[in-house]
């Protein structure tokens, strides 16, 4: 696609396509380029003077804009050796993808974990683009606000079996069927889902905007090209049925922008096209921003039974949130605030000793490895989180309180390869499940949705 | 995959072939869809405008619109303004000359407003 840029000052600049959507120039395409030598010719500076930079800024083109991908932006919840301390309300959508292409996901607990998300069983099931369209995509909303996921087969808990005073190894199931874990997670408030909520009542003052500046857009646009002397013009060069070629359109640019300019009526309103144009841009902008930095809520239940070499079986409920602080960039990095509240209640080692009842409350914070500050690590993620567990009914030997400090770095190695990095420090060592008040683990993650996408 | 642009955006039509527009959304939401068809003239002179949004196209979609208002002789011009979400909606543009498709263009998310803008000139004999 053939595009010119006018740049003023170096740092300000408005994009023109010859054409939008064909190869060669059409009717759009020369009134676009008319419009654009109107403004080369002296009407960017009124056009400047009419319009936030912001707006102006916005027309500069870069990578295309894309949804943020909150599945990339933490570690699957279940995995109790998973580098993340605190989780997100959004499972990861890779592991229902891998089961939907007949596979499941080996965990990091050495077990398997089957996702039981209903919306991406639905739509392996159903015939090849049937979501593509937006009625159906918006009446499935309330599957999708349910995952969930089942894991089989994972190691169990460090125990001292030996009584030796220290902790053993955790011991490794023989049998998938020996532990499992049930996670089930309903989204009850919120998306970040941005074909899920563009018309949502929240976003309604916005969307009218646009729709009245879409309309002040189509009316000045039309004031200048059905104009019988400009419509002349620009009809005149397509004498049949063909599309210009470069010199043509060239030509026919430079004649419509002379015939607008000698108008000093049509000449004002066709410089206020582009101005309005970037406002709706700017917009459409702020409006997936808001979207992508909106609260979201999610309650869970987990259930895990196992048999008694693993370990204790355990009840749990969580109240997960999620807030974007800061507008997700070019590789969908933004600024996120995740906060959980989680509750369990693990089984006694005996029949005689009481349940072990627990409370956790966590924070965590991930931004993006601070922008192009080095550019070989801007897709880098970083996150900091801060733990704090309360236990009731513990051994005697225990402490009755934890506190956790993790830091964790995300380096991307390749478009579909993430090796996570992270250290823990914790108060009370057994919960590391190590020897060491600190803790350090390097995984492997990959990202099966990019292997399994459309071209 | 989108299909091919049909038409140089130069449209000619007897009264006797029945004119339509058609829109049709895929992958996401139309945020706003600003169609309005004028008579050519000095000062142009505006014949019917709609707009629509992602409810419209939740309901109905492909939306349609018969030209009827374009059914006497002379010249019109169709301008038509998309604003889709990112990242991935796509919007099909056709007019349909007695059924058949002799513009089409597919507009897509990410393109700033201004390039997405459609403009067909139609003239009625």
């Amino acid at each position: 696609m053939k595009r010119a840029l006018v740049s003023l000052a170096g740092s300000i600049g408005i994009v023109f396509a010859s054409s939008a959507f064909a190869d060669g120039c059409d009717v759009a395409a020369v009134e676009r380029g008319a419009l654009k030598l109107l403004v080369e010719g002296g009407g960017l500076q009124q056009m400047i003077d009419n319009s936030a930079p912001a707006a102006i800024a916005a027309q500069i083109p870069g990578e295309p804009e894309q949804a943020p991908m909150t599945t990339q932006a933490t570690a699957p919840a279940s995995a109790a050796a998973s580098t993340t301390t605190v989780d997100s309300p959004e499972r990861p959508r890779w592991l229902a993808l891998a089961i939907e292409q007949g596979f499941a996901d080996n965990n990091d607990s050495g077990g398997v974990t089957i996702s039981l998300s209903p919306y991406d069983w639905l739509e392996k099931a159903s015939p090849e683009g049937t979501f593509d369209e937006q009625g159906k995509y918006v009446a499935a909303r309330d599957l999708r606000r349910f995952t969930g996921s089942l894991s089989l087969g994972d190691r169990g808990e460090a125990l001292d079996g030996d009584a030796d005073g220290a902790l053993d190894e955790p011991a490794l199931s023989k049998s998938l069927s020996d532990s499992m874990l049930l996670e089930l997670q309903y989204r009850f408030y919120g998306s970040r889902d941005r074909r899920e909520v563009a018309v949502h009542k929240n976003y309604r003052p916005d969307t009218l905007k646009i729709e009245q500046s879409a309309g002040d857009l189509g009316e000045r646009y039309g004031a200048v090209f059905a104009d019988e002397r400009i419509a002349n013009i620009v009809e005149s060069q397509f004498p049949d049925d063909a599309l210009l070629d470069a010199g043509q359109c060239e030509r026919a640019q430079a004649e419509v922008a002379a015939a607008i300019s000698s108008d000093p009526q049509l000449h004002s309103i066709a410089l206020g096209i582009p101005t309005v144009a970037a406002s709706i841009d700017q917009l459409v902008e702020d409006l997936a921003g808001k979207i992508d930095t909106s609260w979201v809520w999610s309650v869970g239940v987990s259930a895990l039974e196992r048999e008694d070499y693993l370990g204790r079986d355990q009840l749990a409920a969580s109240l997960r949130g999620l807030k974007g602080l800061e507008k997700p960039g070019i590789y969908a990095v933004g600024s996120t605030l995740l906060f959980n509240l989680d509750y369990s209640v693990t089984e006694g080692f005996s029949d005689a000793d009481r349940d072990l009842r627990a409370a956790k409350l966590a924070v965590g914070y991930t931004s993006a490895f601070s922008g192009n500050l080095i550019k070989k690590f801007e897709r880098a993620r970083w996150s900091m989180s801060l733990a704090g567990e309360k236990t009731w009914n513990a051994p005697e030997s225990a402490k009755k309180s934890e506190a956790v400090l993790g830091f964790r770095l995300e380096v991307p190695v390749s478009e579909e390869i993430t090796i996570p990095f992270s250290i823990k420090w914790s108060n009370r060592n057994e919960l590391l499940q190590d020897e060491s008040e600190i803790v350090a683990h390097v995984g492997l993650s990959i990202d099966l949705e990019s292997f399994f996408a459309q071209p | 995959m989108a299909q091919p642009d049909i038409g140089n955006g130069r449209v000619r039509a007897s009264l006797a072939d029945k004119m339509d527009l058609k829109f049709t959304s895929a992958k996401g939401a139309v945020i706003a869809l600003h169609y309005e068809l004028l008579r050519v003239a000095t000062p142009p002179v505006l014949v019917e405008e709609r707009d629509w949004n992602d409810l419209d196209f939740i309901k109905t979609n492909p939306r349609g619109r018969d030209l009827s208002a374009a059914n006497a002789p002379g010249r019109y011009r169709i301008v038509i303004v998309p604003v889709l979400q990112s990242p991935s909606t796509t919007l099909k543009v056709e007019l349909l000359k007695a059924g058949v498709v002799v513009y089409r263009r597919t507009a897509v998310a990410g393109t700033p407003v201004l390039d997405a803008i459609q403009s067909i000139a139609l003239t009625r004999t």
